[in-house]
């Protein structure tokens, strides 16, 4: 009975070991985590969201755009850039509940335009006129004369 | 966090609560109780989002009436705690003798808490660098949950199908559980979704912890909490305000319901009717979900008859039933929104099979989705496991084993399903299963880790055995329940 006791000693052993092993890797996940050190985690959190970056320009724009709810299009002035997609889908984001397309088939477009030569270029080429634009946040409210009068 | 946020989850969860003790036997007290809090407290966020559909619906998502039919809610709940009290005074359950939790048991409450305070602490810091959240979160999730919150009257404009790319077909109940925070916050604050990611990591920890506490002791309970945390990106999907945590709480949630309505003697009914419930409750939050409701009839069954033979199949009827109505409700809503799912070929039977035959799409899944998960969790990790395995042995409870086999046969299902979904991706496979893999494995993380577990002998039981051992008595080799299962009223 005293091999089957120490049997017994040493599976204890064993499970003490072990769940030693699982709260040090747990602590680890922790402070790796924290730290943000683990590779693929740290080249994630290092990938440019343009959410943080471009959310705020929204904030002044805002009380500018009437109506409040409805259709509005929008355009960037770069569609083919890697972030042309996240810049549309902030933009519908920040202006909830605005239903924002992106096309420019609406009464009234926003426009994101850090350079105003070709923002004016741009509305002169489709006929549209400069509401509002803010320099300082590169972003725009054109009217399109033609979904008005329809 | 506002107090009236504060008071909104307070009152969802005690709702939640009540409807859990009343349609549960009574008990002075028991280990049961940290199970049936986290329960709860799922069951009454997700009574309180389809509360907020209502307000939505019949008031344009009105703060007033938010509140009066949330107090109606928890009114209701409590006359029917009151009632099945009164009506059910003979049936209480005598409290039994519980062991006194082992020493390692109490040690390792340390490292969980710790590990659970520093999975907050990261996830403080990760929403310090992206308070929107992740892409997902602010083009589909937070989108719809924004629009419900300040479209008022037009809060249907979320289902307008020139917002393309938004998924309207994706269940409604996380967009409808932020809204209503929201409401009763007053603003719609980044935190918010952020604070239902990571309570939603919190409260799948303390479902797991809740029901191994109750049939495998304080000892296997931590280390299964422990083993759940150490997967690498756990903490990252939590705080990206996506859907796959919230839905990894309820869906453990729902499981641990069938666990317990396996494992218990007592008015078992219950847990299975909860467990049906709380299963609709996850169809309500992703579409992964509806394959949940649809895995879980069969292995609800199955369990139904191992336990109790011909006469189990009362009991898988119950589940069904209360799974029923919530996934009918989801269903009409995407009938009603009127816009299918794009992300799958719906090209017919043949369709599939070419699609089930093309072997460089299998390679390709495989490839990309070994790589994720290979990132996401060590296999070392198996070396402790298995260690646990050879220290403990195997769980001498047939119920319990039958409720492990449940959990496991579940994960491997789902798994099953996920597979054969991607297969037939509409979209880019390599990308679909890259951005995917992860967060489906997660989903079914908290399932793995509780059936594991439950499968392993506890350390208390080890512990007595070594005792009864050591005094020349011979260890008991049968099915019978053990001290510690008579103690947990098995």
């Amino acid at each position: 009975m005293k091999a089957v006791r120490k049997g017994g000693f040493y599976r204890r052993i064993l499970l003490v070991a072990c769940a030693v092993a699982l709260s040090l890797r747990a602590l680890w996940v922790g402070v790796d985590a924290i730290a943000d050190t683990h590779r693929p985690m740290a080249e994630r959190r290092r990938q440019p969201t343009v959410a943080a970056t471009h959310y705020e320009r929204y904030a002044s724009l805002k009380q500018h755009i009437a109506p409040k709810r409805g259709i509005i299009g929008f355009v960037t002035q770069n569609p083919t850039e890697a972030d042309a997609l996240g810049r549309y889908a902030i933009a519908r984001y920040a202006l909830a509940p605005l239903v924002i397309t992106n096309s420019t088939d609406s009464a009234t477009i926003i426009a994101d335009f850090p350079s105003p030569r070709a923002l004016d270029a741009y509305a002169q080429q489709h006929r549209f006129q400069v509401r509002l634009y803010d320099a300082t946040t590169g972003l725009a409210i054109l009217n399109n004369p033609e979904r008005y009068s329809r | 966090v506002t107090p009236l946020v504060l008071l909104a989850l307070f009152c969802s969860a005690l709702t939640g609560i009540t409807v859990v003790y009343a349609l549960l036997p009574r008990r002075r007290a028991s280990r049961r109780v940290l199970a049936k809090l986290s329960i709860g407290a799922a069951v009454g966020v997700t009574t309180s989002g389809y509360l907020f559909l209502l307000t939505l619906m019949f008031a344009g998502g009105g703060a007033m009436t938010m509140v009066v039919l949330d107090l109606a809610a928890l009114l209701i709940a409590l006359m029917i705690f009151s009632a099945s009290r009164r009506l059910d005074t003979a049936h209480e359950v005598p409290m039994l003798d519980q062991p006194s939790p082992s020493l390692l048991g109490r040690w390792l409450l340390i490292p969980v808490g710790v590990a659970l305070a520093m999975a907050l602490i990261a996830g403080g810091r990760y929403y310090r660098a992206d308070p929107l959240g992740y892409w997902d979160a602010w083009t589909i999730w937070n989108l719809k949950a924004r629009f419900f919150y300040l479209g008022g009257e037009h809060w249907t404009d979320a289902f307008n199908p020139m917002l393309t790319g938004l998924w309207h077909d994706y269940p409604l109940l996380l967009p409808l559980t932020v809204s209503r925070l929201w409401t009763y916050n007053g603003s719609d604050a980044t935190w918010v979704p952020h604070l239902v990611g990571m309570g939603s990591l919190i409260m799948t920890g303390a479902t797991m912890f809740g029901l191994l506490w109750a049939k495998r002791g304080l000892a296997l309970a931590s280390l299964c909490v422990l083993m759940w945390s150490s997967a690498w990106n756990l903490i990252y999907w939590s705080s990206t305000q996506y859907a796959d945590i919230p839905m990894a709480w309820l869906m453990i949630a729902a499981t641990s319901c069938l666990c317990l309505a396996v494992t218990e003697r007592e008015r078992p009914w219950g847990w299975w009717l909860l467990a049906g419930l709380l299963a609709s409750a996850v169809a309500s939050t992703k579409n992964e979900g509806l394959l949940f409701c649809i895995v879980l009839a069969p292995v609800a069954a199955l369990l139904a008859w191992l336990r109790d033979g011909k006469a189990g199949w009362r009991n898988a009827l119950i589940l069904v039933a209360s799974m029923l109505p919530g996934v009918l409700v989801v269903l009409t809503i995407k009938a009603r929104i009127g816009i299918g799912d794009q992300q799958y070929f719906d090209g017919g039977s043949a369709g599939v099979m070419d699609h089930l035959t093309d072997w460089s799409r299998h390679r390709v899944i495989l490839d990309v989705a070994g790589g994720k998960l290979r990132d996401a969790f060590d296999w070392w990790m198996l070396l402790p496991l298995t260690g646990l395995a050879v220290a403990t042995g195997v769980n001498r409870n047939s119920a319990q084993r039958i409720a492990a086999l449940g959990c496991l046969l579940i994960v491997l299902l789902m798994a099953g399903g996920y597979y054969f979904a991607l297969l037939n991706s509409r979209m880019d496979l390599t990308w679909h299963t890259r951005t995917s893999a992860e967060r489906l494995a997660l989903q079914v993380w908290p399932l793995l880790c509780v059936g594991v577990f439950m499968l392993l002998r506890s350390y208390e039981e080890l512990k007595r055995a070594s005792v009864i051992e050591a005094s020349v008595v011979a260890p008991a080799k049968s099915d019978a329940p053990t001290a510690d299962d008579r103690a947990a009223g098995i």
